[in-house]
């Protein structure tokens, strides 16, 4: 029985002496085994005849002065497309950004500035149409939390004239109240104590 | 003997900055270099691609060249190691295309002058197209470049058993598709 590496070691020309003889006896005692050999030669042989293909002489004649030019050329950057498109989109975010951000400090120091070169009148229109833009709900909010119900009571008695108490401080609870006491002087405290004991609560 | 000697007069002329000896090695290389890459690849375009590369590693590595090896082995060490990458890069490539890349790539600008044999010369390339780069490897160089099975392991760094077989299963699967040729 003949191996590969007998069929491999034949045609490489390793076989000799008393290995090569029972090769060729084999060989020749089986058709097969001739034909494969046959077909390995003939393919090589196709193979071994590359050697002499014919190409365009210009091609090799050029080749050195090609890799010259290459090599003597300054290397270009070449960019891929979608490395550009992502370049170009990232580019486009941070100037937008940038943009937004420098473009509202412009306002405010813009708007800082006009302030200061109005005239007296100038001012005054613009504080009118300013507090034109603030609701009645901030106007509100300004103002500090122990007043609020003293004023809610007050604008109830404005706008509706029949319910007029005549003593804004009906609604004002206690703590609020001490709260207006502690701000008036000795003298107002006073006076007030002598009507109240002169007042007939009956 | 004489050859060996020729390079070492010319890398030593062009290490001390002669360039014409640098045209002189490629002049006497270049045709081992594209025929093995071309046959590595399976067509011009990446075969020239492959031959400019191995130009400039020459070019840029020649000084460091301390003749442990012949020149000409170090040349296809160079060319089959690129020959090699750039079948890998197109293996990726391929997986991301759906293009058959070296069938498009095998009919343009093709240089071969030989019209007789140009068909049957073009089956072969594709047949070895057909066999793991690896094998393909083996069999050029052993097959078509002649080279001794040390000279190929010293060009491949893998052992002269190991190539044995590699040839030998490459040359049965080209005969095999040679057959059907017929």
């Amino acid at each position: 029985m003949i191996n590969e590496e007998k069929i491999r070691k034949y045609l490489d020309g390793e076989l000799s002496g008393q290995e090569l003889k029972n090769f060729e006896e084999e060989f020749n005692r089986s058709s097969s085994l001739k034909k494969e050999i046959d077909d390995y030669k003939r393919v090589l042989n196709q193979f071994k005849n590359l050697e002499n293909t014919k190409a365009e002489e210009e091609y090799f004649l050029n080749l050195l002065p090609h890799f010259r030019e290459r090599f003597a050329a300054p290397k270009r950057l070449i960019l891929k497309p979608s490395f550009a498109a992502g370049s170009i989109a990232m580019i486009l975010i941070a100037v937008f950004i940038f943009f937004i951000a420098n473009n509202q400090k412009e306002v405010i120091k813009d708007e800082q500035m006009t302030l200061q070169n109005l005239n007296q009148d100038e001012l005054n229109e613009y504080l009118t149409d300013y507090s034109d833009d603030i609701s009645a709900s901030q106007l509100i909010e300004d103002i500090p939390e122990e007043y609020d119900s003293l004023f809610n009571s007050m604008i109830q008695d404005e706008l509706i004239p029949d319910n007029y108490s005549g003593d804004y401080f009906v609604d004002v609870s206690s703590n609020e109240f001490y709260n207006i006491l502690d701000e008036l002087s000795e003298e107002e405290i006073t006076g007030i104590y002598n009507n109240l004991i002169k007042e007939d609560f009956n | 003997m004489t050859e060996i000697n020729n390079d070492h007069k010319l890398v030593e002329l062009f290490n001390e900055g002669d360039e014409s000896a640098f045209n002189q090695l490629v002049r006497k290389y270049q045709q081992r270099i594209y025929w093995h890459a071309r046959r590595m690849t399976g067509n011009h375009l990446d075969a020239d691609e492959i031959v400019q590369e191995v130009l400039l590693v020459m070019y840029k590595k020649l000084k460091d060249f301390k003749f442990r090896s012949s020149l000409y082995t170090w040349i296809y060490t160079i060319t089959a190691t690129r020959s090699i990458n750039l079948l890998r890069r197109r293996s990726v490539k391929q997986i991301f295309s759906l293009q058959d890349q070296v069938a498009d790539k095998a009919s343009e600008d093709d240089i071969l002058t030989d019209l007789e044999n140009k068909e049957e010369i073009k089956l072969m390339e594709k047949h070895l197209q057909k066999i793991p780069a690896k094998q393909r490897e083996v069999f050029i160089l052993r097959a078509i470049d002649g080279l001794s099975y040390e000279e190929i392991s010293e060009i491949t760094g893998k052992s002269v058993g190991g190539l044995k077989s590699n040839y030998f299963h490459a040359l049965k699967k080209i005969t095999g598709m040679m057959k059907y040729d017929k």
